[in-house]
C-alpha cells in the first residue's frame, strides 16, 4: 500500500506541473498586468508602476516568473506568493475564503449523502411506482434549474416571506425570517461564539439547500440506477431464496454493494473546497472562493488566482487519491500493489 | 404461406425501427421533443412570433419596467364576452421608491389584439434570408401590447426572450459541436494510434544503410533542425532562469537535471535511437491536465483573455469555442475507450489481415461503432452547454448587447439589486425557458439513451 501511494503522487507530478503551467500561461495571455491600471492614475509616477513590476518580476519573461514562482512553491513553508491587491501573502487571504466556503460544500454534501441515499433506495425497490416516477421528474427538473436562477427564486420567495411575516406578525422593518444573502448578520462581530456560530448556520440555510437541491437529483438518480444494478445480481435472488427477509436482502446485501462508490466519492469533496459552489456564493453574497476569484481575474491579482489554482490542484489530488484507497477499503475485490 | 410472412416478419424489425419503436415509448422523451421543435421553431421565426423587435423601445411616452398587460376578454360595462382587448397604460412615478407605476387608461378606449399584423417599422429578417414585417400578434398604436411585461429601458419582455431563444438555443449546439469535433478527432486518434508511437526524428545512424532516399535525407534534415531548435530553447531557458534566481536551490538542481535529461534524449535520437511519441500519452495527459483545473475557474480565465468590452459578435462565437474547449476532455476519453475495444475486434483484426488501410478501417469500421454512443452524448453535451452560456452571460461574461441571450436577461433581472424582485417579478420568467430547454434536452437524451441501449429495451 505504502508503494502505491508513493506511485501515485510521483505519477501526478507530470500532471501537477503542466496544470500549473497552462493556468499561468492562460492567466498571463490577458493583456496588461495589475499594474497596468496604475499607468492611468496620474498620482501614480510611471517609474514607481516600473519599479513595482521589477520587485515582482512582472518584467521577466512568462516562463521565468513561472519558475520563480514554483521556486516559491518548493521551499518550506511553501510560498504561494504575495496579493497585489490586498498587499498581503495569498495564503493569508484565501484560506479564510476556502473555509467560508468550506461551509457550504460540508453541510451540502452531509445532506445530501443523508436524502439521497434513502430516496435512491425507495425509487430502486419500488421501480415504475407512482413514487419512482414522481421522484424521477422532479430529479430531472431540479437537474435542470441553473444553480443562479434556483438562487434567484429562492430570494425572490425569501423576500415574500419577510414581508408577509412582517404584516402577520407587526414586526419591525428590519425584521427577517431568512436572510437573503451573505453570511454574518451586521454588528456580529460583538456576539458570543455560539451565537455567532447560530447566525452562520442561519445564513447558510438558503445557500446550502439550493447547493444541494441540485446535486441530490444527480445523486437520486445515479444511487437508483447502481440499486437496480445490485438488486438484478444473482447472489440477491440466493439471498431472497435461501429465506431472508427482504429487509434484510435488501439492507445486508443490496445496499452495502450499492453503495461503494458514494463512499469512494467521499474524496471528492476536497477538491469542492476550493471550486467552491460557484454561482451561488455570488448570487447570495457568500464571501466564498468564486466571488473572490472573479474579483482577482479583474484586477489581474495574479499569485492570487494561481495561489487558489494550486491549492484546488493539491486538495483535488489528494482527493482523489483518498477515494481511491476508501474504494480498496470498502470493496475487497479492490486491491492496490 | 404468402399470407404468413408478414406476420412472422414482424419479429425482424431492421435496427433503425427497433430504436424508433422503443424511443416512443418512453413518454417524457416523446415530449421532449415537442417541446423542443416548439422552441427551436420559436427562434428560427423570431421575427413573427415576437410582438416588437428585440431592441425597440419608444423614449416617449416611456414604459420602462411595464408589468404585463392586462388582457381583457370581458367587456367591463356590460359584461359581455369580447374579443380579447387591452388599455392603454399611464405611467406615474411612486412617491416613495421612485419607480414607475402603470394605470390603465380607459379613457383612450379598447385596443383590440389583432393577428397577423404588420409592422413595417420594424421589419425583420429570417435566417437573413427573406425579409419580413409580418407579427402573431400586435395592437394598434398607440396601444402596447407587453405580454410579460419590459425591462428597465422599456423593451418588451416577451419579444426579447423570443430573439434569446435564437442566441440560448443554437449557442448550446454549435458549443457541443466544437466539443464532439474535438472529442471525436482526439479521442479517436489517442485510441486507434494507442500503442503505435509515431517516430519524430530520422538518426544518423540509419541514414547511412543502404536503400536510404534522397525523401528520407530531406525529411531528417527538417526533423533533426527542429530539434536543434528545441534544444537550444532549453538550453535558452535553463541559462536565462540560472541568472535571473543567482543562487543555489532545489529547483535550479531539478531544472538543470531535467534540461540535462531533454537534451540528452533529444540528442540520443538524433545519433542512434528514433525519438518515438505515442498520440495516446500525449492526448491523454492533456485531458488530464485540463481536468484538473475546476470547469468554471478555467472558463471565465479563459474568458478573462480578452477584454469584457469586445464586438458583440465575437464574443457570441468566443463563448461557443470556450464552451466546447471545456466539455472535449471527457469525451475524448470515453471515444478513445470505444475505439480501443473496437480496434481489437477481430472483424477489424480481419480487415487489417486482408490489407485494408487506416483510413478504411477508421470509415467503414470504427466510426460506425462510435456513432451510436455520439448520437447520445451530444444531446446530453447540448444541455450542459446551454446551462454554461446562461452562467456566462449571467456573469456579465457571456453574451452581449445588441445580442439578448436567456442568461443575459436573467442578469438584468438582478442588476436592479434584491428590491427589485419583489416590484418586478416578471424580469425572472426567461430563467422558466432556460430550464424548459434543459429540462427538454434532458428527457431527449435519456430517451435516446434507453432507446440505443440494447439492454435497456422492455
Amino acid at each position: 500500500m505504502g508503494t502505491y501511494i508513493l506511485r501515485r503522487i510521483i505519477q501526478l507530478i507530470p500532471t501537477f506541473v503542466g496544470a500549473t503551467l497552462l493556468a499561468f500561461i492562460i492567466i498571463q495571455l490577458s493583456p496588461g498586468d495589475f499594474f497596468t491600471e496604475k499607468l492611468l492614475d496620474p498620482k501614480v509616477r510611471p517609474e514607481t508602476v516600473q519599479r513595482l513590476r521589477e520587485q515582482f518580476g512582472l518584467n521577466q519573461p512568462i516562463y521565468v516568473q513561472y519558475l520563480l514562482w514554483m521556486k516559491g512553491l518548493l521551499q518550506w513553508p511553501p510560498q504561494l506568493g504575495y496579493s497585489f491587491a490586498y498587499q498581503q501573502d495569498v495564503w493569508q487571504i484565501a484560506l479564510p475564503r476556502v473555509l467560508n466556503s468550506m461551509i457550504l460544500v460540508v453541510a451540502s454534501t452531509f445532506l445530501l449523502y443523508l436524502v439521497a441515499i434513502p430516496i435512491g433506495i425507495f425509487s430502486a425497490v419500488r421501480q415504475y411506482s407512482l413514487a419512482d416516477r414522481v421522484v424521477s421528474f422532479i430529479s430531472y427538473i431540479f437537474l435542470s434549474i441553473p444553480s443562479f436562477f434556483f438562487a434567484l427564486i429562492m430570494i425572490f420567495l425569501i423576500l415574500q416571506l419577510n414581508y408577509a411575516a412582517r404584516d402577520a406578525f407587526h414586526l419591525s422593518n428590519n425584521a427577517q425570517i431568512l436572510p437573503v444573502g451573505g453570511m454574518t448578520s451586521s454588528g456580529s462581530e460583538a456576539w458570543p461564539g455560539w451565537k455567532r456560530f447560530l447566525d452562520v448556520l442561519w445564513h447558510a440555510l438558503i445557500p446550502v439547500l439550493v447547493v444541494t437541491a441540485r446535486d441530490i437529483a444527480g445523486f437520486t438518480r445515479f444511487m437508483r440506477g447502481q440499486m437496480l444494478d445490485v438488486l438484478g445480481q444473482d447472489y440477491m435472488r440466493t439471498a431472497r431464496a435461501k429465506g431472508l427477509s427482504e429487509r434484510v436482502s435488501i439492507y445486508k446485501h443490496a445496499l452495502r454493494n450499492a453503495v461503494i462508490p458514494f463512499v469512494a466519492g467521499i474524496g471528492s469533496i476536497l477538491p469542492g473546497l476550493v471550486s467552491g459552489v460557484g454561482f451561488v456564493e455570488v448570487v447570495m453574497n457568500w464571501p466564498g472562493v468564486t466571488p473572490f476569484y472573479l474579483d482577482a481575474l479583474n484586477s489581474k491579482d495574479l499569485y492570487v488566482l494561481t495561489g487558489f489554482l494550486v491549492i484546488g490542484l493539491v486538495l483535488l489530488m489528494i482527493g482523489n487519491l483518498i477515494s481511491d484507497l476508501l474504494l480498496a477499503w470498502v470493496d475487497p475485490r479492490i486491491r492496490y500493489y | 404461406m404468402a399470407q404468413a410472412t408478414p406476420r412472422t416478419l414482424s419479429a425482424s424489425r431492421t435496427r433503425s425501427q427497433v430504436i424508433w419503436a422503443q424511443f416512443r415509448k418512453h413518454r417524457l422523451a416523446v415530449w421532449g421533443a415537442r417541446i423542443l421543435l416548439v422552441l427551436y421553431t420559436m427562434a428560427l421565426f423570431a421575427g413573427f412570433f415576437s410582438t416588437y423587435d428585440a431592441n425597440y423601445y419608444e423614449t416617449y411616452p416611456p414604459s420602462n419596467n411595464h408589468p404585463p398587460s392586462k388582457i381583457h376578454f370581458r367587456d367591463p360595462d356590460t359584461g359581455a364576452w369580447s374579443r380579447p382587448f387591452v388599455y392603454a397604460t399611464k405611467r406615474t412615478l411612486d412617491e416613495l421608491t421612485l419607480q414607475p407605476r402603470y394605470i390603465e387608461d380607459k379613457s383612450q378606449g379598447k385596443f383590440y389584439i389583432h393577428f397577423f399584423v404588420r409592422t413595417p417599422d420594424q421589419p425583420y429578417t429570417i435566417l437573413r434570408l427573406f425579409r419580413g414585417d409580418l407579427r402573431l400578434l400586435g395592437v394598434d398604436k398607440p396601444g402596447r401590447l407587453f405580454l410579460m411585461g419590459t425591462d428597465n429601458f422599456g423593451r418588451d419582455l416577451w419579444s426579447r426572450i423570443v430573439y434569446g431563444s435564437q442566441v440560448s438555443l443554437t449557442i448550446g449546439i454549435l458549443a457541443s459541436i466544437v466539443s464532439f469535433i474535438l472529442g471525436l478527432a482526439l479521442g479517436g486518434v489517442a485510441g486507434f494510434y494507442s500503442g503505435r508511437p509515431a517516430t519524430m526524428s530520422l538518426p544518423l545512424t540509419h541514414l547511412f544503410q543502404p536503400g536510404v532516399g534522397a525523401r528520407a535525407w530531406l525529411g531528417a534534415a527538417v526533423s533533426t533542425l527542429l530539434w536543434l531548435a528545441i534544444i537550444a530553447g532549453i538550453i535558452a531557458i535553463t541559462v536565462q532562469f540560472l541568472q535571473v534566481t543567482h543562487g543555489f536551490s532545489l529547483l535550479s538542481l531539478i531544472v538543470v537535471a531535467l534540461a540535462a535529461w531533454a537534451v540528452w534524449g533529444i540528442a540520443r535520437g538524433l545519433l542512434w535511437k528514433p525519438i518515438r511519441i505515442d498520440p495516446d500519452d500525449v492526448i491523454m495527459r492533456s485531458v488530464e491536465i485540463q481536468s484538473a483545473i475546476p470547469d468554471l475557474f478555467l472558463l471565465i480565465t479563459l474568458r478573462a483573455i480578452f477584454p469584457p468590452s469586445i464586438d458583440a459578435l465575437f464574443s457570441f462565437y468566443l463563448i461557443t469555442v470556450l464552451l466546447g474547449f471545456i466539455g472535449w476532455g471527457g469525451l475524448a476519453r470515453i471515444v478513445r475507450g470505444t475505439v480501443l475495444s473496437t480496434r481489437e475486434q477481430d472483424y477489424v483484426t480481419a480487415a487489417q489481415a486482408l490489407g485494408a488501410s487506416d483510413r478504411r478501417i477508421i470509415a467503414h469500421h470504427i466510426l460506425p461503432a462510435t456513432a451510436t454512443y455520439v448520437i447520445i452524448s451530444l444531446s446530453l453535451a447540448v444541455p450542459g452547454a446551454i446551462l454554461g452560456e446562461s452562467g456566462l452571460s449571467f456573469l456579465g461574461l457571456g453574451i452581449r448587447d445588441p445580442y439578448v441571450s436567456w442568461g443575459l436577461l436573467l442578469q438584468s433581472a438582478q442588476e436592479g439589486g434584491f428590491a427589485s424582485f419583489t416590484d418586478r417579478p416578471w424580469v425572472l420568467i426567461p430563467g422558466f425557458f432556460i430550464v424548459l430547454a434543459i429540462v427538454a434536452w434532458n428527457f431527449l437524451g435519456d430517451g435516446l439513451r434507453d432507446a440505443f441501449d440494447p439492454r435497456k429495451r422492455q
